[in-house]
């Protein structure tokens, strides 16, 4: 390339470098083996743990380089990132030289009037001699390229005849739709990384959430399961509302592998779980503090006053803890896990509507404290209990999704074009001489070279004999 | 009794049976050694069709749920490719390598626990179904078949994956014949092989197939994952992994188009590539812990 | 040219001849693999229980076949596996309340570790006092063709399987023990009182989660 030395600019000079550097083909190879090879790094080596964890793995000093160079949250280190842009330079930058070219050359491909002898140059070319005269040549030659599928244009010099035929120019482009294809999947994931968020809200049946960041509410109607005849998990369902504006905008059942959609954020079926702080429905049966004996015991739905038979008393359960424990410090109880470990249930205790004794009542421990202390005949057991369940949801803004799928459809175009479709070109050369017609054939493929060679074969063979076998 | 397990030991001795042919015929030079290979290369596509014919009766859904019936898949779709391969240009003895590598397979789901062989019903992330299949399906009670993008990025994940293995065995005769004509060495086995240009120009239409395939397979498990979980992209080891493999086929078609990178190296990268696909099959499944654990 | 066949070659054969060495290749190796097509049948009641030998926690070589002509309680189980950490408890219950009678329970560890280690505190936290064999290499595990753990056969008195649980049971409950119970009062039953049932939930290391 010609370069004006004088008038340039050390920043030109230097932008040209840089230009001419993404321009190549090696860079090409050398990038995406490096991307290989890094990646391969990144699953051996577990993302996202703590330094402590490294130290443990690789020992203290290689603990420390994987976390100087961010080797422990790989994909989305700069280093990484700097690769990804690189092979996107490299991509617009060949594009950029190589496609003009192309695209001229495609639209100016049509040759009317050539000299014969090129046939012969072509690394596929083939000769035949017929003994028909120009005109019968010329009409067999026309009729094989249109039973071919060929575009076809001729001229003629006095006794020479021109065939010029093409198919599948569309190929060479299937090279720029897939790298155009690249750079929208690049470009989509990049701004799905950036302006997108990902979050999980697990919701009880009933209750409802505030959408982060988006204006409106979430209400879990329903949760069930689906089962086999033989017991194994088919699906979960969460039967959801969209609360917006203060009026119901959607309902809708969603179950894992359907989600809801709703202004940009979509709902994900995830898991679900046994609420820790809620259940349905606890057991509860009185205690002969005496004998031991303990009655049948009453179904009572959380929050619902029932009367205990045989006793004068009636409960209402307010309080569930799946895992009970007592803070001294702050004099509070919570839930120490979310594991039904020490399962315990906050009962109102009512005699003839009065309020008597709200003590929690543990399902492990029946009687470790008397739940009627002035009682000494009867005391209340809490002996089983069906839990609330709750949906676990995933909550997902990505707007660079739609991006990465119309790159992908680009691409799946591309691919066609590249890989299934090829870039023929032939040309022909017929001449009588003496009564019998010289038919020169040859042209180029762009790849796929054996079927260019059968193509070849056809063509000449059907000039020879016309599809008729001898 | 199960019969997808007994299609399946049927098919495991066919494609030994197959492979000693190949090699009886690579050997001997005899014809009808050839003819019968071919001939029992059809009768254990037309088996392993079956196991995976039975393993959809059996299971109630599409057969590509786990590791064993996965395996299947990728024996058919590189005994389909092959036979393929050898109808349009009859070269037996890369029967040989290709063989080898099916019975391989054979064996490597025959020695997984019976865990993987059972057959069970698909738990809530694997039933992605495509709502207009259901649809057209159900009018002649066969919805439970219908297929999703799961079994869709599956299908054409494994048929590239067969591709693959055919370019595999392609780039190893490669560099085999490639040695021996640097050399100017003769050798009676190797001699048969075809030439290093034409080894190089049927890799690369194996891999002109694997390649799409693969991409096609890429994306539409990023689709899945979108509708499963919310993220169609995670970089788990599974799905890095298949990335690494495309980064590496990449590099191989740009190879075959520069200076310096053709023959050889494109060969090292071909089967560099495969090596992959092994891994990322076996590897990321029994030695790297991750959420694509492929069960 | 790239698509000569090999020319180089004699021998060929018509193509009857081809298709009989094919056809006879297919057809032996069908017999051979019929032949043997017990091991595509599942494990389930109504077949015979498989004998097999393994070592206990005191380093002992134990066979299946030692407890013939008793109900045996054959359980696979692992050490990381809480459902069953869960019926551990109820089946040294079942074998203390059992004892004296022609029972036994034989529970196989599938533990990977072969020392044992883990499985001798186990049993030692438990105060577990049946039979515990150790299959470390999972050979049994694949003989009985088991998914996951806990999966318990119970064989009869003429080693026939009677019944195949999945999962974790609370084997304190009568409704768990109706099997055991009929058949060390009323004896064993002819193979084909046995009804194999299917899969069910709670079973570790399965391919399914969530249950």
């Amino acid at each position: 390339m010609a370069r004006e030395n004088g008038g340039r600019s050390w920043l030109g000079a230097a932008g040209s470098n840089v230009w001419y550097f993404f321009n190549s083909l090696k860079l090409t190879i050398s990038v995406l083996i490096s991307l290989a090879v890094v990646s391969i790094l990144g699953t051996v080596i577990e993302q996202n743990k703590s330094a402590g964890h490294y130290a443990g793995v690789l020992g203290a000093k290689w603990a420390k380089v994987v976390m100087l160079l961010h080797v422990n949250n790989l994909f989305h280190s700069w280093w990484y990132t700097a690769l990804l842009l690189a092979l996107a330079a490299n991509i617009v930058v060949c594009t950029f030289e190589r496609f003009p070219p192309k695209w001229k050359s495609l639209l100016n491909h049509k040759q009317e009037k050539f000299d014969p002898r090129i046939i012969e140059k072509f690394a596929h070319n083939r000769s035949v001699s017929v003994s028909v005269d120009a005109a019968t040549a010329n009409a067999r030659v026309g009729r094989v390229f249109k039973k071919m599928g060929f575009n076809v244009i001729t001229s003629n010099d006095g006794g020479d005849h021109f065939f010029y035929a093409w198919k599948g120019a569309l190929s060479r482009l299937g090279s720029d739709l897939t790298h155009v294809s690249l750079l929208l999947i690049l470009a989509g994931s990049i701004i799905g990384s950036y302006a997108g968020y990902k979050d999980y809200r697990f919701i009880n049946v009933g209750d409802t959430i505030e959408v982060p960041n988006a204006g409106f509410k979430l209400r879990l109607d329903n949760f069930w399961i689906d089962q086999y005849d033989t017991g194994q998990v088919k699906q979960y369902n969460s039967l959801v509302t969209v609360i917006d504006g203060g009026k119901e905008a959607l309902t809708k059942q969603i179950w894992v592998n359907e989600p809801l959609a709703y202004k940009g954020i979509r709902f994900y079926q995830s898991d679900y779980g046994m609420a820790w702080d809620k259940i349905d429905t606890a057991y509860i049966a009185p205690v002969k503090r005496k004998t031991g004996d303990t009655g049948a015991p009453v179904p009572v739905k959380w929050g619902t006053e029932e009367k205990l038979p045989g006793t004068r008393y009636s409960v209402k359960v307010t309080g569930y803890l799946s895992d009970f424990a007592y803070d001294e410090k702050t004099n509070s109880v919570g839930s120490l896990t979310p594991e039904p470990n020490n399962p315990a249930v906050r009962i109102e205790i009512y005699n003839a509507g009065r309020l008597i004794s709200a003590p929690w009542i543990f399902l492990k421990y029946p009687g470790i404290f008397p739940a009627i202390p002035a009682d000494q005949d009867v005391d209340i057991a809490f002996t089983n209990y069906k839990p609330t369940l709750y949906s676990g949801l995933s909550v997902n803004k990505d707007p660079g999704t739609n991006i990465v799928w119309a790159g992908a459809i680009v691409m799946g175009v591309g691919f066609i074009f590249a890989f299934f479709m090829y870039h023929r070109r032939v040309w022909v050369h017929v001449k009588e001489t003496g009564g019998r017609a010289e038919v020169r054939i040859g042209g180029m493929i762009n790849k796929n070279t054996l079927l260019f060679e059968k193509e070849l074969c056809e063509i000449a063979e059907y000039v020879e004999k016309e599809g008729k076998k001898t | 009794m199960i019969l997808s397990l007994l299609f399946f030991t049927f098919s495991f001795v066919f494609y030994v049976v197959t492979t000693l042919l190949y090699l009886g015929h690579w050997a001997f030079r005899k014809k009808w050694l050839g003819q019968t290979a071919t001939a029992m290369a059809y009768i254990a596509v037309f088996s392993t069709t079956m196991i995976l014919i039975m393993r959809a009766a059996e299971s109630g859904h599409a057969p590509f749920s786990n590791l064993y019936e996965s395996m299947v898949l990728f024996v058919w779709a590189t005994n389909v490719g092959y036979l393929v391969l050898e109808y349009k240009h009859r070269q037996r003895v890369i029967g040989v390598f290709v063989m080898a590598i099916e019975s391989l397979a054979m064996l490597s789901a025959a020695l997984l626990p019976y865990k993987f062989k059972s057959v069970e019903p698909l738990n809530p992330a694997l039933q992605n179904k495509w709502h207009w299949m259901a649809d057209i399906l159900r009018h002649v009670g066969l919805e439970k078949y219908a297929i999703g993008w799961l079994d869709f990025h599956v299908f054409t994940t494994f048929i590239g994956y067969g591709a693959f293995a055919i370019s595999f065995g392609l780039g190893i005769m490669y560099l085999v014949k490639g040695y021996f004509e640097d050399r100017g060495r003769r050798n009676a086995f190797v001699d048969i092989f075809p030439d290093t240009s034409m080894l190089d120009e049927l890799s690369y239409r194996a891999i002109a197939w694997g390649f799409p395939f693969l991409s096609t397979g890429i994306i539409s498990g990023a689709i899945w994952a979108d509708y499963a979980w919310g993220t169609y992209w995670s970089w788990d080891p599974k799905e890095t992994w298949s990335l690494i493999t495309w980064l590496i086929y990449a590099a191989y078609l740009h190879a075959r188009v520069t200076r310096g990178w053709r023959g050889k190296r494109a060969a090292y990268l071909a089967v560099a590539g495969f090596l992959a696909v092994i891994f990322l099959y076996w590897g990321v499944s029994f030695i790297l812990p991750g959420l694509h654990a492929y069960a | 040219m790239a698509d000569t066949v090999n020319k180089d070659e004699g021998g060929g054969l018509p193509k009857a001849a081809i298709a009989g060495i094919v056809i006879a290749v297919v057809v032996v190796v069908a017999l051979v693999v019929l032949y043997g097509r017990k091991q595509y049948e599942p494990v389930n009641a109504g077949q015979d229980a498989l004998d097999f030998t393994l070592t206990d926690l005191n380093g002992r070589q134990v066979s299946l076949n030692n407890f013939r002509g008793k109900v045996v309680f054959l359980n696979f189980w692992a050490t990381w596996c809480k459902p069953c950490e869960e019926e551990m408890p109820s089946m040294q219950s079942l074998y203390k309340a059992l004892e004296g009678r022609p029972f036994e329970i034989v529970a196989v560890s599938v533990d990977k570790d072969g020392t044992g280690e883990a499985v001798r505190a186990y049993a030692k936290k438990y105060g577990l006092t049946f039979t515990i064999l150790l299959d470390k290499n999972g050979a049994i595990k694949e003989m009985y063709k088991t998914t996951g753990v806990p999966e318990t056969f119970i064989i009869d008195q003429n080693f026939v399987i009677a019944e195949k649980v999945w999962g974790p049971k609370d084997w304190g409950q009568r409704s768990s023990l109706t099997t055991i119970i009929d058949l060390l009062q009323s004896g064993p039953k002819p193979r084909d009182a046995y009804k194999p049932l299917k899969a069910a939930c709670g079973v570790c290391g399965a391919t399914l989660t969530g249950c």
